[in-house]
């Protein structure tokens, strides 16, 4: 793995995204035409979750039919009401008229009570519809059937954001369902152009993954680029838009995140606004945003609905603690270790005080606590909620103080490891925030071999590696590279409502007015009236 | 060609991985001592002429448990070592040291009197030339062995050399010292003539910064006390605020304080028909009265101010006077007026020989005293001022009549 | 989707920063006061508008040729042969640039950060880094230099404000005690101080256009003149022309100097030093990928990455080459007083004119011939 990591990091266009040998082909129905109960249970003999309930239409001589679905995907009393009950009633009436309809087009027509039905013409399509949570209905010893959709079984329903918690604004996030979740985004984009392109990705799953874009604002080559990484992927099964954010992101070894990750769908419709697109994966609460930039990382939905002057200082205050999160450690190593010269005397004494007697050098000490943060922070995790805060707390105090009173580690070590856990932990994104707490260790060991000069030189190497980043096309960096004033007015500074007329043009957005000037739109008001 | 590639990066990574080999200037910070302060003296006796350099090193975890702690240990190592050179006897030290000295958190430079006497070269070669010395660190000259400043313990602070930063930090409000300077830029002023740096003395067992030694051609030739130092001061445009006492108009035995602020002062340089350099210092300032014992005037009056303004400028310009012709008399231009006449006039400057004409040079100086406050009080009515209170007066005194 | 690598014309002002500002801030001011003395900050003026003619010459050069490296230039208008060895030594002087500035850097950290460390570590791990910035082209290194922007005006800023406590303007006076000779040759030194404006002869094919291309290198120019008139009368006006001469890193004399109130010990030298490597470190880089680019020119490579390798090996071993500091100072100096005006200045002229020359002759022919 590392020597693939080394050798793209000296390469100059890395491929978009490597992409997986496929797999064996999955068990699958053929295409052959025969008779397709029989098919269907040969292919589900062993699924006891599957249900196939076979009945008459009509007293004898009618013919045996069925229909198929599996428990849970399916309402099971819809069934009986929707189809079952409908066809057996219709097919005693029939049978005294004299008539006895059998043909799969007229039963769909008149007698399927369902919204959505579609007929299948082979076993292929047939055992994708049950599994997709289709109920099938199949005359014996026909190759065709019906695919009524009969939407049902357990979901859960709209919930409160976890992890993008937030003060003010919407209180819906995303849910594992599909359409749920584009009925979220779709209450927000009521624009006929919001395009929702679905297909399924993996081989076993058959995960439906949407696209969602807004024609007419986000680039067609940003389009037409994430369907060609989409099609490239041949997975077995997709879990969670993880899966499909590894495949086909631009830098698979780059540790830094390139697709913005949310549950909240104002945050992904801002994205859409924007001129950015977003993918959402059925069986995944989290939905991505793409293309990304570093910067969108601080950004927070609610930086939008506060008051700009607070958010400036939350911006200013969240890119600090980023900074520091990254080198803490690495400057209060070399300050101490390596520059003593640089710390005011007084201080300089307490840290000795406090080093006096610590059995580790400072880089051991330095390396043991970042270990004992990520400790209880994984622990912290795992662990049922109410448990794991008081754990946090406690595991927290305890090995600190304990700690400093074996002499293991000092107190200022302890103080700056706090600074830096703190630090991390503010950045709106927790998997940016991880990032750089983590990027801190190369940072560190640079660090103690050269001092300062090793920790700019490691900064260096970030950097550029940064600002070779691009995120489908878009610099990592944008939009801060020759200073684009309108660009400029939502990024480490949030300029006023007032002044964000267009959006952001790193992101090539096709319309680029967003906000009518406050004084147009005041002066037509002053028509109206004035005509009034 | 993926072999091949494979065995570039291997290349590359064998000759990076002795990065990683070692920590070479890592020293863990207790392992490190922290030198605060150098005394330079030279050895008494055989073998003579030696330096013998004394450090004070702060025992770091003693001063931490300062507050409250049951026995006290000693805040401080002082550690003599003597050398040839100075270098050398700074490295010298290390032998004697358990931890690595390291010399960038300096903040004071002593130097005896008698070091002072031989030449300064030798303390600031070496701390402008080795890479690892402060040459921000502050230089003082003492008036007997350096080394005896450290081993007292000073009041307030347990470090000498957090006292003399504290010390010279009063400087602004009392300029009865020279400026206290780093040695760079006492080197520097050295180089170009003649420079000044504070004297320390020991007055009841106290360190006190006090008046100023004078330093020309790279040794001390002379030293300036408390009033002169203030004097000379006011010259160099170093004072912006200090007390002075004059007595009362009509009172003979009373006093009246004036705190001066603001001093400024400017220099003009003019020439006379023999272009002899003739120079004028003109001294302003604003003062507010803050002691009127036995003064019974009332100050709120323009004119009385006025009178007041005047003697005190008087006494302001004897002060200064005194003070330029202590220069003249030691014959050491650390005024810098050589520096004013240079630029002002190149082609003069080449001509004359200054060191030689400076002492006979020609001064007006010039105070201007604007009294703008009279205190909290206007006229004192306690008695002990002698006189019977007077009608019209204003301010609190009202109050306390009634 | 990937943009190609191309750069805003406003980006010439980033890059010429970068290429020009380099550890000059450190060892110039003893140079240009040793020449001009009390005038060192004149001389840097009169400098400063030496390199904005530079900057019009190499500018107006490039736009003549919008597509073409510096390779097809020098052969298309010196012929195959001349051309050939013009391009051989810019590409030769590009290398020993970045060598010289690498070795300074080196020993600076040696000299005052890091006395116990081996110079080569340091010296391969910014070669290393530096390898890794050419390798992705102009675009990306624009981009990052951009921001490395700000940790160049970000210490001079911080170390000019307090530095200037204790400092006497009238150390700089008279003006041209010595009439102009001495002026003229701190104006030499000075020039010979501030390399890397021929850089831009090889950004031509990457960038989007010319419109406002001069004002933007002029205005990267005007950048590093302001701080750089800046320290020279800061350095002189606080320790004098006798005392400068003395050191080897006046500027770093100055910035140990400063204090900040309230902060007793706290000093700032290793942190500007290693701020400073930023600044460093982009001349380096550039002039890393200047010579790669020219070398993959000189042999008909259509990727530049093989060249990027060779150099950064020819750089390594370039400074790994024992040269004692003051060697290193004065041989640099003695070089450089010669091959930076040849370089920068006359080259590119003569280059120029020969241009324009031939161009004039074959309109002459063309309106003969018609």
């Amino acid at each position: 793995m590392w020597w693939s990591v080394f050798r793209r990091l000296f390469k100059r266009h890395p491929s978009v995204s490597s992409r997986p040998s496929p797999p064996d082909e999955p068990a699958r129905a053929t295409t052959d035409r025969g008779d397709l109960l029989e098919q269907l249970e040969l292919l589900f003999n062993k699924s006891d979750d599957m249900r196939l309930r076979r009945f008459q239409l009509g007293d004898s001589g009618g013919r045996r039919c069925a229909v198929i679905f599996f428990k849970g995907l399916v309402d099971s009393d819809r069934v009986e009401e929707a189809i079952v009950r409908p066809l057996i009633t219709w097919s005693y009436a029939a049978e005294k008229v004299g008539g006895n309809q059998t043909r799969l087009r007229d039963i769909c027509d008149r007698f399927v009570v369902a919204s959505d039905a579609k007929q299948v013409t082979n076993a292929h399509e047939a055992s994708d519809a049950v599994l997709s949570g289709d109920v099938l209905f199949v005359f014996e010893g026909d190759r065709e059937g019906l695919a009524v959709s009969n939407p049902g079984g357990q979901a859960r329903g709209v919930q409160d954001p976890i992890l993008e918690v937030t003060l003010r604004g919407p209180r819906d996030s995303f849910t594992e369902t599909l359409f749920i979740n584009t009925s979220l985004i779709r209450r927000r984009v009521r624009d006929p152009h919001l395009r929702v392109a679905i297909q399924e990705i993996g081989t076993r799953s058959k995960t439906s993954v949407a696209l969602l874009y807004i024609e007419g604002i986000t680039p067609e080559t940003l389009v037409n680029e994430i369907e060609r990484r989409l099609d490239g992927i041949e997975l077995d099964g997709v879990l969670d838009t993880g899966y499909i954010e590894h495949l086909i992101e631009d830098e698979w070894w780059s540790p830094f995140p390139q697709h913005l990750k949310t549950e909240r769908p104002d945050k992904a419709v801002a994205g859409l606004y924007e001129g950015r697109a977003v993918l959402i994966a059925d069986t995944t609460p989290f939905a991505l945003i793409m293309p990304t930039t570093f910067d969108s990382y601080f950004h927070s939905p609610e930086d939008s609905y506060d008051r700009w002057l607070p958010v400036n200082l939350l911006r200013v205050v969240r890119f600090i603690a980023a900074l520091t999160s990254l080198v803490a450690p690495s400057l209060y190593v070399a300050f101490v270790a390596f520059h003593p010269g640089t710390l005011p005397t007084q201080f300089l004494l307490r840290v000795k005080a406090a080093r006096e007697g610590v059995a580790f050098p400072i880089l051991v000490e330095a390396l043991l606590m970042m270990f004992f943060l990520e400790l209880i922070k994984e622990a912290g995790f795992r662990l049922p909620s109410p448990i794991g805060q008081v754990f946090g707390i406690v595991g927290g105090l305890v090995l600190s103080d304990i700690g400093v009173r074996a002499g293991i580690v000092s107190e200022a070590m302890v103080i700056v490891i706090a600074i830096t856990a703190i630090s991390s932990f503010s950045a709106v994104d927790r998997e940016m925030g991880t990032v750089l707490r983590l990027l801190g260790l190369p940072i560190l060991i640079s660090t103690s071999i050269l001092g300062l000069p090793g920790l700019v030189l490691a900064l260096i190497l970030i950097a550029t590696h940064l600002s070779i980043l691009r995120s489908y096309g878009v610099p990592y960096l944008m939009p801060y590279p020759y200073f684009r004033i309108g660009d400029m007015r939502d990024t480490v500074f949030a300029a006023p409502m007032h002044h964000r007329q267009e959006r952001p043009k790193h992101l090539g957005a096709k319309d680029k007015r967003r906000l009518r000037k406050s004084k147009e739109v005041a002066d037509s008001k002053d028509e109206k009236g004035g005509s009034r | 060609m993926r072999s091949k590639r494979l065995f570039m990066h291997f290349t590359i990574l064998a000759a990076l991985s002795p990065l990683l080999g070692g920590c070479w200037d890592y020293v863990d910070i207790e392992n490190r001592a922290p030198v605060m302060t150098l005394a330079v003296d030279f050895t008494q006796g055989p073998p003579g002429g030696q330096f013998l350099t004394t450090l004070e090193i702060p025992v770091a975890r003693a001063l931490a448990e300062v507050q409250g702690s049951a026995q006290q240990e000693e805040p401080k190592v002082v550690i003599e070592q003597a050398g040839t050179t100075l270098g050398q006897a700074l490295t010298l030290v290390n032998q004697k040291l358990a931890r690595r000295a390291v010399f960038q958190q300096m903040t004071a430079i002593l130097v005896s009197d008698d070091v002072a006497r031989k030449g300064i070269a030798a303390v600031a070669d070496h701390a402008l030339r080795h890479p690892g010395f402060n040459p921000a660190a502050w230089i003082y000259v003492t008036d007997r062995p350096a080394g005896a400043f450290l081993k007292a313990t000073p009041q307030f602070q347990p470090l000498t050399a957090l006292y003399l930063s504290d010390l010279a930090k009063q400087f602004p409000i009392a300029p009865y010292m020279a400026r206290p300077k780093e040695i760079h830029t006492f080197k520097v002023q050295l180089q170009e003539g003649a420079t000044l740096a504070p004297r320390l003395t020991v007055d009841e067992g106290e360190i006190r910064m006090n008046g100023a030694a004078v330093f020309s051609e790279g040794r001390l030739v002379g030293v300036l006390d408390r009033e002169l130092a203030r004097g000379t001061n006011w010259l160099l445009g170093d004072l912006k605020l200090t007390e002075i006492a004059v007595p009362c108009p009509n009172q003979p035995q009373g006093r009246v304080t004036l705190l001066v602020r603001h001093a400024g002062r400017s220099v003009d340089l003019s020439l006379d028909t023999q272009s002899a350099p003739k120079f004028r210092f003109a001294l302003a300032a604003t003062a507010n009265i803050i002691d009127m014992n036995l003064c019974p005037i009332a100050p709120s009056q323009a004119g009385t101010r006025q009178a007041l303004a005047d003697t005190a400028a008087g006494e302001i310009e004897k002060m200064v006077l005194a003070a330029f012709e202590k220069a003249q008399e030691m014959q050491v231009d650390y005024l810098r007026l050589g520096e004013l006449l240079r630029y002002t006039h190149p082609v003069l400057w080449k001509e004359i020989e200054w060191v030689k004409l400076f002492p006979a040079v020609e001064a007006q100086i010039e105070a201007r005293l604007s009294i703008l406050g009279t205190g909290r009080l206007d006229q004192s009515t306690l008695p002990g001022s002698d006189q019977e209170p007077v009608a019209g007066f204003i301010g609190m005194t009202d109050e306390v009549d009634a | 989707m990937r943009e190609n690598d191309k750069i805003p014309p406003k980006a010439l002002a980033v890059m010429v920063v970068s290429a020009i500002a380099e550890l000059n801030f450190l060892i110039a001011p003893r140079d240009v006061v040793d020449a001009a003395g009390r005038d060192a900050w004149l001389s840097t003026v009169l400098a400063i508008v030496v390199l904005l003619l530079c900057a019009g010459i190499i500018i107006t050069l490039i736009r003549r040729y919008p597509d073409a490296s510096i390779v097809e230039i020098a052969t298309r208008i010196l012929g195959k042969p001349l051309g050939t060895i013009v391009a051989l030594s810019y590409a030769i002087y590009w290398l020993a640039r970045a060598a010289y500035v690498l070795q300074a850097q080196t020993w600076i950290f040696a000299q005052s950060l890091l006395p116990n460390t081996p110079l080569w570590v340091t010296s391969l791990y910014i070669v290393m880094i530096s390898t890794y910035t050419a390798r992705h082209g102009v675009e990306p290194m624009a981009r990052l230099f951009l921001i490395f922007i700000a940790g160049y005006l970000l210490p001079l800023f911080l170390m000019i404000g307090p530095s200037y406590e204790g400092a006497l303007l009238d150390r700089l006076l008279p003006a041209m005690e010595d009439g102009l000779g001495p002026v003229i040759k701190g104006v030499w030194i000075a020039f010979s101080e501030a390399p890397g404006l021929s850089i831009l002869l090889i950004l031509g094919p990457f960038l989007t256009g010319f419109r406002r291309a001069l004002s933007s290198a002029m205005i990267g120019v005007i950048l590093v003149a302001i701080p750089a008139v800046a320290v020279m009368v800061i350095v002189v006006a606080q320790f004098g022309t006798l005392d400068v001469v003395q050191h080897v890193f006046p500027t770093l004399a100055l910035v140990e100097l400063i204090r900040f109130p309230g902060f007793s010990g706290f000093r700032v030298d290793p942190i500007f030093l290693s701020v400073w490597l930023l600044v460093a470190f982009t001349s380096i880089a550039l002039s890393h990928y200047a010579a790669a680019s020219v070398s993959a020119g000189l042999f008909g490579l259509n990727n530049d990455k093989l060249p990027i390798y060779a150099i950064a090996g020819a750089l390594a071993m370039w400074s790994l080459w024992p040269v004692a500091l003051p060697d290193l100072l004065n041989y640099g100096l003695r070089v450089r007083i010669v091959a930076i005006p040849v370089a920068e200045l006359f080259l590119p002229a003569l280059l120029l004119t020969v241009s324009l020359i031939r161009e004039r002759s074959l309109s002459s022919t063309s309106e003969r011939g018609a």
